[in-house]
């Protein structure tokens, strides 16, 4: 009978045991692991110079429920150019930072595009019967442009989730979830191309303004040294929010953010609020202030006001000396 | 020797089950409300539809024994009505054919404008707040078994956020239970089983470990109430909520840690026409064992202190944005930043 050598026997089963155990670590692994996945849609597409392309960001809770998003996307800055940011079909409601059509320019300078909202109550996954996928965070129009028709070569673009993106549980802890970020990768094909530019076509679609909205004025002692401040928000389902104008009584519009502190702090103003969507269709809120400034009597400039104070005057001076010489009259009677 | 070899192969294969099948080893997790959404309009039957304009799922007049007519689809695709089928004598009869010679599937006026309808259920004889897009539209309220429904033509077709929560009798507010989806132009949609997770309050928020602690609440009229303590291990206990909603669970805080923050929420269970509802999450509430007590500054991101969490407090956060204040500062890590935003986003009330 062949005897195994015992060294031989425990080194073998020492293996064994360091395999089970991988093993059983492994195994455990997709039971204790949630993550959501932000992804970019398509994930591969091919597309010729001069072509208009949209990417999509979804994301998909894998289960969780989730309330805030914070996406940092880069892309290949001398290959794309973005020519529109579409938030309407944007499962975020509020929006803590969001790149407007004015901050095209400084995207294609830095081949980067941050945003970050949450929804309240959170986001749990698609609804059964949901004729829609509903996953949608944002969606961003670009354009390759025809000038690198000199290079001969395929090329890829790489448009990348960053590793900075978060997004957070719905869990009141403001815990953030484990990513599984997923980029696309456009191939550029050598020639002329030039597809129909979609994103304008949906901007000349969209004849629907922002939704109707209120204007709160507010005081708060926390803010503002306590001044007057007001707030506004508004959504639109088409094209989406690009930025809001105020103007303050007679003032000069000016593009505005929510907290907005107001200059005029009398609130004897009306106060307007304009919310513009990314095709240019607007919406106007107004505050009406509950007492109009009223206007200073101008004495000098208007000789009626002017008469009637030295009528009064004169009335009043005459009455005191009356009553004076009434008064004299009855003591002297006294004694 | 011979008990390891067996063993070991043993845990080995049951581990691989799970590595592979990793969605039969999860189904402890809790099945969230059984929610659905039909369209009633897109001539798809979908969700609890019965019928969908001229869809009938295959059903003609034929189907209820006539041999002429139509079939009518009404109630938002709900009810198949018969109202225009008839037999004649002489026809192909019933069974024969499309309908019997007579109009294959049915008609039905389209909705004239875009409609939202909601039906769930909160706690009876309370007022629900219906939130779009985090601003409240309306309020409505429940009738004494809970149920609540609510129909507006006033909401623009693309992807809305419907949120909801309500008041209970004792005060406490529900957490706000949300649901985005794409609502349909020219058609009605009907949202079914939006159910409010139940409420949650602690009668002290510091208690001597071994005292016994009053959770309670208020859910929808007999439900199984589970209410969940955080410990080292989860404590998970029952109870039930009486007809007006209201339960109550007396809890022995012996097994939890001395002089730590604990947390308790809880959820409901119930039978709805035969399925099984496991409601969401309420809010969690925290209690401390122990003898010291700790006050957190603005709880529940309630920045400017009026009872509401919205658009003001997320003025008022974004104001701070990036500094210490601690009262903005939710989670006291010394910044303020998307972590105190997702904390008031679950705290939002519009």
């Amino acid at each position: 009978m062949k005897v195994q050598n015992p060294k031989i026997k425990s080194q073998k089963f020492k293996l064994v045991k360091k395999i089970l155990f991988l093993g059983l670590v492994l195994s455990f692994l997709p039971i204790f692991t949630f993550s959501a996945i932000l992804y970019l849609e398509p994930k591969e597409e091919t597309h010729k110079l001069g072509d208009h392309f949209a990417v999509k960001i979804r994301i998909d809770p894998e289960g969780e429920c989730i309330n805030t998003i914070a996406v940092d996307l880069s892309f290949p800055k001398n290959i794309l150019l973005v020519e529109g940011i579409n938030l309407g079909d944007s499962i975020i409601n509020i929006w803590v930072e969001k790149p407007s059509s004015l901050d095209i320019k400084k995207i294609n300078e830095e081949g980067k595009i941050y945003f970050a909202g949450g929804i309240p109550g959170g986001f749990c996954g698609r609804i059964p019967g949901d004729p829609g996928l509903t996953n949608i965070v944002a969606e961003i129009r670009f354009f390759i442009p025809s000038m690198i028709v000199g290079e001969v070569q395929e090329q890829e673009a790489e448009i990348k989730l960053l590793e900075t993106s978060q997004v957070f549980l719905n869990d009141g802890r403001g815990t953030q979830a484990t990513m599984n970020l997923k980029s696309s990768k456009i191939k550029i094909t050598p020639e002329r191309g030039g597809e129909i530019n979609e994103w304008r076509q949906e901007l000349l679609e969209d004849t629907i303004p922002p939704e109707s909205f209120e204007i709160q004025i507010q005081k708060d002692p926390a803010i503002f040294d306590g001044k007057y401040f007001m707030v506004f928000y508004t959504t639109d389902k088409e094209t989406g929010v690009d930025y809001y104008m105020v103007k303050e009584g007679e003032r000069d519009w000016k593009v505005a953010k929510s907290p907005y502190l107001l200059e005029n702090q009398n609130l004897d103003e009306e106060i307007k609020v304009k919310a513009v969507d990314r095709a240019g269709n607007e919406t106007i809120a107004t505050y009406y202030p509950k007492f109009k400034k009223t206007e200073k009597p101008n004495l000098t400039k208007n000789p009626i006001n002017k008469k009637i104070i030295i009528i009064s005057a004169s009335i009043g001076l005459i009455l005191i000396l009356i009553f004076t010489l009434i008064f004299f009259i009855k003591k002297r009677r006294k004694f | 020797m011979n008990t390891k070899r067996i063993l070991y192969p043993f845990f080995f294969l049951v581990f691989s089950f799970a590595f592979l099948f990793p969605n039969i080893v999860l189904t402890q997790k809790i099945v969230p409300t059984i929610v659905g959404i039909s369209v009633c309009g897109d001539g798809s039957i979908d969700g609890f539809e019965v019928c969908d304009g001229d869809n009938f799922g295959g059903k003609t007049c034929a189907t209820y024994g006539y041999n002429r007519g139509s079939l009518l689809c009404l109630e938002n695709c709900t009810r198949i009505s018969t109202e225009n089928c008839y037999t004649e004598p002489g026809g192909m009869g019933a069974g024969a054919g499309a309908g019997g010679g007579g109009y294959v599937g049915g008609s039905m006026t389209p909705p004239a404008s875009t409609t939202l309808i909601i039906l769930g259920m909160g706690y009876p004889d309370s007022e629900v707040k219906i939130l779009k897009d985090g601003k409240e539209i309306a309020r409505v309220r429940t009738d004494s078994k809970g149920n609540f429904s609510w129909q507006t033509t006033d909401i623009t077709p693309g992807v809305n956020s419907l949120g909801f929560w309500a008041d209970d009798k004792f005060g406490l507010k529900s957490i706000l239970y949300t649901l985005t989806f794409e609502i349909m132009p020219n058609a009605i949609t009907t949202i079914k089983g939006a159910y409010l997770p139940p409420t949650i309050g602690v009668e002290k928020n510091v208690v001597k470990k071994g005292e016994t602690l009053k959770f309670f609440g208020q859910a929808i009229p007999e439900a199984k109430v589970l209410v969940y303590v955080s410990s080292s291990e989860e404590i998970i206990q029952e109870t039930s909520s009486k007809k007006m909603g209201e339960w109550e669970l007396l809890f022995n805080t012996s097994p939890l840690t001395e002089e730590t923050m604990h947390t308790v929420k809880s959820q409901y269970k119930t039978i709805v026409e035969g399925a099984t509802v496991v409601s969401g999450f309420s809010k969690f509430v925290t209690f401390y064992v122990g003898k010291r007590a700790l006050a957190g500054t603005c709880p529940g991101a309630d920045l400017n202190q009026d009872g509401k969490v919205n658009l003001t407090d997320f003025s008022i956060l974004l104001y701070y944005w990036g500094s210490n204040n601690p009262c903005a500062d939710q989670n006291q890590d010394g910044k303020v930043n998307l972590v105190d935003f997702s904390i008031m986003m679950y705290y939002w009330t519009g």
